[in-house]
């Protein structure tokens, strides 16, 4: 009894030791990661003026909603919002059920073409989308989805980076898990619905936040497939405030944090399912 | 129809079904365009590709005699030399103290994940300010420690570390997350078990962790990998390749070369089959060590 | 040899015959939309009429012409008919709704749709545009002619049509069938936008590159405010008084990563990069003493540090560190939210004499359009152009608000115009001075030599990669293998 607390001790000891320097090292970091945005943060609050001055400012001088006021006259923030949030949910919906049945099969079965399956959907994530964007337009085209919301959306459910992702969530699970459940008579479909999927809650997570994250900042694709105004997403939106010849800052930092905020909302969000996730998994006793 | 769900249920049959839905969206929006694009390298094609003219390989041996594509070649081996070790170590490492939910480990995570979300174009005029070598904050700020005028973002050879660290900046909080999450499927019981023993953290760390979380790791090497192979919208958005294309990554050069008025179609094509081997190449390879230890 | 890629048909008419193919397969599709639109418009419309028992009230419906439903009316029970007929009239007077893609990102795109708004709610002829700002139109432009689609018209460089010139329409009949009258029009500049007899666009903007000095700093360093710089050697002895290195002022801003600016002082100093003419182009870098003497000062300024080193220096000027610098008409937009102290001249004149170089952009209309909907895009940039009841036009409120002179001798006769100090400064330039930019201006290989001979060019230079001949002998190989294509 004796021995083990004063070992317990010692460990506590030892890991304040470690404490300190892994505390300074995150923060550190994460000074390098806020300064800049708490900068891009002050800067949307500056007039434009004060943006680009010399001596540079850090926090602002004057104090202005100036920069927003434009971005909302600019540009119809609610429809580009609610644009990107349909092709990000879209997507996303689409996403997590396609690719985590996707990674769970390569994970868990073995199958005729197995590896060279994979290795195809790994292959399709090597060629720059610049150079595949135009032949891609042309089977949206054809199959009549151009300047639709399926347009948008289909083409971008299956993403070979997802696929692995799962993949590997997947791998990490114990084969005798769904031993066990086929022992019980479930059918395969439910033991992936049933038993696997909740145990990779993290993953789905990862994977929810990183494609709705993906969609909301994508610029290209919806600038391309779509050809209305009216169907133009916010990303596209906030492109205006950089102009061929010049930029505006104010209302670019300004159109930023607007659409980081939700994204940011939804990660504080998921992280809380993250505490779930652990709670659940892995394989008690 | 019972028979038919039994017929299904195999695992090695059920696979496919299971498949099914990726494979036929992976054949109609990637992998044809893929090869209709890879077709397209042997033909001369304007940027309408109203027109295609045959030209068997000139595409190719136009590739390997053109000095900008070589030096793109280089540029983009060195930001992935230099991007993705890091990344890829080092978010492990951050990762690894960051696992507990507690408050303080959250807020980390929020802060990491914070560049994440962030738009490429917000992040790229952001930093092309902040280091601007005239007007910019932390130009200033160095400057009047007396560390003198750095030119982050003129200085060809300075240049490509500064487009390396806003691209690690930007995805690093990424890879943390990932790793996290992986790290916190690990049973629990294996810890303790651990601790029962006396193991360390740091030895707990490598007999523990890191091997549960091998396929996570394999994950984020391979698609770093890739992406680090690709990079563009930074490097577009920041330096545009300058100065004198000491950052013009390889797919920054086939997007001018695609997209530009001047363009030619083919040769793009023809320099993205190029890039796709050799990133092809290397994935095999790391794909068969990854098959071996799983 | 050309042969098929991915879409037959698209190769098909690219080998007989693009436009009138492409055309009437559109035609077919739209008629086909056309004929169920107006059906349905027909529909509501005699729902209406039934609805409210009178005429008078679905008359007064400003969306759907009246003259359709009163032969909806007319024709009773009988649906065949009035249909066709509907239909026969959309074409000359019915509503069309055309598209319009351009690239103006930015304050000055956000004008133009004011702008177009105004129109859509202005004209009679039940035209609607609508205009779609793109933040990557090569990209959308290149896909949607490749599909085969495409915009009704689009707004760009007259230079597009080197590239996109298969998907463009000749538009010589807009005088004719438009009130425009032609001798109004720069012939300069029209020049710009035909080849031989042909006419590819109607100008919208007339893009000229000038001096812009800031006052204060040439106050500080006890030079005249009000006397630029007259020749480029007096350039480079400002710059040199106006740097102040404890300031952090520089007196040149000519930035190693902005090729239009660099190309339209080059030429100043040497004259055109390519000249002759189709089949027999003449690249004029090696051994071009106008260059030499440009990249040798451009050199020595970097090297004594009255230039910076840097790609944006539109940023610094807006700061107020830059002395003069050398731009569009947009740089003024930063300069005057900055409160800058500043004056716009004509940039100096080198060796090569005065020059008038300008980059015209222009409307187009594309294969993509019908007739119907070229007839409406007509209109559109007829009214562009059409002074309203108090004398002003759009392309008058255009050209003073942003910056951009006239491209027509009556809005350089308007007062505002002429009222405006940026404007006439701007058109100080001597009128017989050559228009061409950079290169001859039917030129093909135009975006080729600003995309890649000029940015090479400089670079190696301002980084001391090569010397200045030396830089010149690659950039007359590089320039040399465009001018064979053409």
């Amino acid at each position: 009894m004796e021995r083990t607390i004063s070992s317990k001790m010692r460990r506590k000891i030892r890991q304040d030791l470690y404490g300190i320097p892994v505390f300074l090292i995150l923060f550190v970091l994460a000074m390098l990661v806020i300064v800049p945005v708490v900068w891009m943060t002050f800067s949307a609050f500056k007039p434009e003026k004060e943006i680009i001055s010399w001596p540079p400012t850090f926090f602002p001088h004057i104090l202005t909603g100036e920069n927003f006021v434009d971005v909302q006259k600019r540009i119809n923030i609610l429809r580009y919002m609610l644009n990107s949030a349909i092709y990000a949910g879209g997507t996303t919906l689409l996403a997590v059920i396609v690719n985590s049945m996707a990674g769970y099969a390569y994970a868990f079965f073995d199958f005729k073409g197995k590896s060279g399956l994979f290795l195809l959907t790994l292959a399709t994530m090597m060629v720059p989308f610049q150079v595949i964007m135009v032949p891609l337009f042309l089977v949206v085209f054809k199959l009549g989805m151009y300047d639709s919301y399926w347009g948008l959306i289909i083409p971008r459910v299956v993403v070979a980076g997802s696929i692995f992702m799962m993949r590997a969530a997947f791998t990490g699970l114990p084969k005798e898990l769904a031993e066990a459940a086929r022992i019980d008579g479930l059918s395969e479909f439910g033991i992936f619905r049933k038993i696997m999927l909740p145990q990779v809650k993290p993953a789905i997570i990862t994977l929810t936040i990183l494609s709705i994250n993906g969609s909301w900042n994508d610029l290209l694709w919806p600038m391309i497939v779509t050809s209305r105004t009216e169907m133009r997403t916010l990303a596209n939106g906030l492109a205006l405030f950089i102009g061929q010849n010049t930029i505006e800052y104010g209302a670019a930092f300004a159109g930023a944090l607007i659409s980081l905020l939700p994204m940011f909302l939804l990660y504080i969000f998921g992280q809380k399912y993250f505490v779930e996730g652990m709670a659940s998994s892995g394989l008690k006793g | 129809m019972k028979a038919i769900m039994k017929y299904w249920n195999k695992p090695s049959r059920c696979a496919y079904l299971f498949l099914a839905p990726s494979v036929v969206l992976l054949l109609l929006f990637n992998v044809i365009p893929l090869a209709a694009a890879f077709g397209l390298s042997f033909f001369d094609v304007p940027i309408t590709m109203n027109t295609a003219r045959f030209v068997g390989l000139e595409n190719f041996t136009a590739a390997f005699l053109d000095e900008r594509f070589i030096n793109s070649l280089k540029v983009t081996a060195v930001f992935t030399l230099m991007e993705v070790p890091l990344q890829v170590f080092g978010a492990l490492v951050v990762a690894s103290f960051l696992t507990k939910n507690t408050f303080r480990n959250k807020l980390f995570r929020a802060i990491y994940f914070l560049p994440v979300i962030c738009s490429a174009t917000a992040v790229g005029i952001m930093w092309k300010m902040i280091l601007h070598s005239n007007i910019g904050f932390i130009t200033a700020v160095l400057r009047s420690m007396g560390l003198g005028k750095i030119n982050f973002l003129n200085t060809p050879g300075l240049t490509i570390f500064v487009v390396s660290f806003i691209s690690l900046w930007r995805s690093f909080g990424i890879s943390a997350i990932i790793y996290v999450t992986a790290i916190q499927q690990v049973s629990a019981s294996l810890y303790e078990a651990a601790e029962m023993d006396g193991a360390g953290k740091v030895k707990q760390f490598f007999h523990i962790t890191a091997p549960s979380i091998r396929p996570t790791f394999w994950y984020i090497l391979m698609t770093r990998f890739a992406g680090a192979l690709q990079i563009f919208d930074i490097i577009y958005i920041t330096t545009n390749g300058g100065p004198n294309y000491t950052t013009e990554s390889t797919v920054t050069y086939i997007y001018s070369r695609a997209f530009s008025s001047a363009s030619s179609m083919g040769y793009a094509s023809a320099m993205s089959v190029i890039l796709f081997v050799v990133i092809m190449a290397v994935t095999v390879f790391m794909y068969r060590r990854m098959n071996r230890e799983d | 040899m050309k042969i098929t890629i991915f879409n037959r048909e698209i190769c098909v008419c690219a080998l007989l015959d693009t436009n009138s193919f492409m055309r009437k397969k559109q035609r077919r599709n739209e008629e086909k939309m056309k004929k169920k639109t107006v059906s349905m418009l027909l529909t509501t419309a005699i729902l209406m009429t039934s609805l409210a028992g009178c005429g008078g009230g679905a008359q007064d419906t400003a969306g759907t012409p009246a003259a359709e439903t009163e032969t909806a009316q007319d024709a009773g029970g009988d649906t065949e008919e009035p249909e066709t007929e509907a239909a026969a009239q959309t074409d000359s007077a019915g509503p069309v709704k055309i598209s319009f893609w351009n690239s103006f990102t930015g304050a000055d795109g956000d004008m133009l749709t004011d702008l177009v708004n105004r129109y859509n709610e202005e004209n009679t002829d039940g035209i609607t545009v609508e205009m779609d700002i793109s933040s990557d139109f090569d990209s959308q432009l290149s896909t949607a002619f490749a599909a085969g689609t495409g915009p009704t018209m689009i707004l760009s460089s007259s230079s597009y049509r080197f590239t996109y010139g298969d998907y463009i329409q000749d538009i010589s009949d807009v005088f004719d069938k438009t009130d425009l009258d032609e001798a109004d029009f720069i012939l300069s500049y029209l020049d710009y936008c035909s080849e031989g007899d042909k006419l590819y666009f109607v100008p919208f903007q007339i893009v000229g590159y000038y001096m812009y000095w800031n006052k204060d700093l040439f106050q500080a360093a006890g030079l005249d405010p009000e006397s630029p710089p007259a020749t480029w050697d007096e350039w480079a002895a400002y710059a040199q008084k106006i740097t102040d290195e404890s300031k952090n002022v520089y007196g040149s801003g000519i930035s190693y990563d902005y090729a239009y600016q660099i190309a339209h002082i080059m030429q100043r100093f040497g004259g055109l990069a390519v000249t002759g003419e189709n089949g027999n182009w003449k690249a004029n870098f090696a051994g071009n003493s106008g260059y030499i003497d440009f990249l040798n000062m451009y050199r020595e300024m970097v090297d004594n540090g009255y230039n910076p080193l840097e790609a944006d220096t539109d940023s610094m000027a807006s700061a107020g560190q830059i002395g003069m610098t050398v731009g569009g008409p947009w740089v003024t937009a930063g300069l005057d939210t900055a409160g800058i102290n500043y004056g716009i001249g004509l940039i100096p004149t080198g060796n090569a004499g005065d020059m008038n170089s300008v980059e015209v952009l222009g409307f187009s209309v594309t294969t993509a359009a019908s007739d119907a909907e070229k007839e409406a895009a007509y209109k559109f940039i007829e009214w562009w152009n059409t002074e309203n009841a108090q004398g002003s036009s759009p392309a008058l409120e255009w050209s003073v608000a942003n910056g951009f002179p006239a491209y027509t001798y009556s809005v350089q006769e308007k007062d505002e115009y002429k009222a405006s100090a940026k404007l006439s400064a701007m058109s100080a330039a001597n009128p017989d001075a050559p228009t061409d930019f950079i290169v001859d201006s039917s030129f093909p290989g135009i975006n080729a030599v600003i995309a890649d001979v000029i940015p090479e060019m400089i670079n190696a230079v301002a980084f001391g990669e090569s010397s200045v001949e030396e830089a010149l002998e690659k950039a007359q190989t590089a320039a040399e293998k465009i001018t064979a294509n053409y």
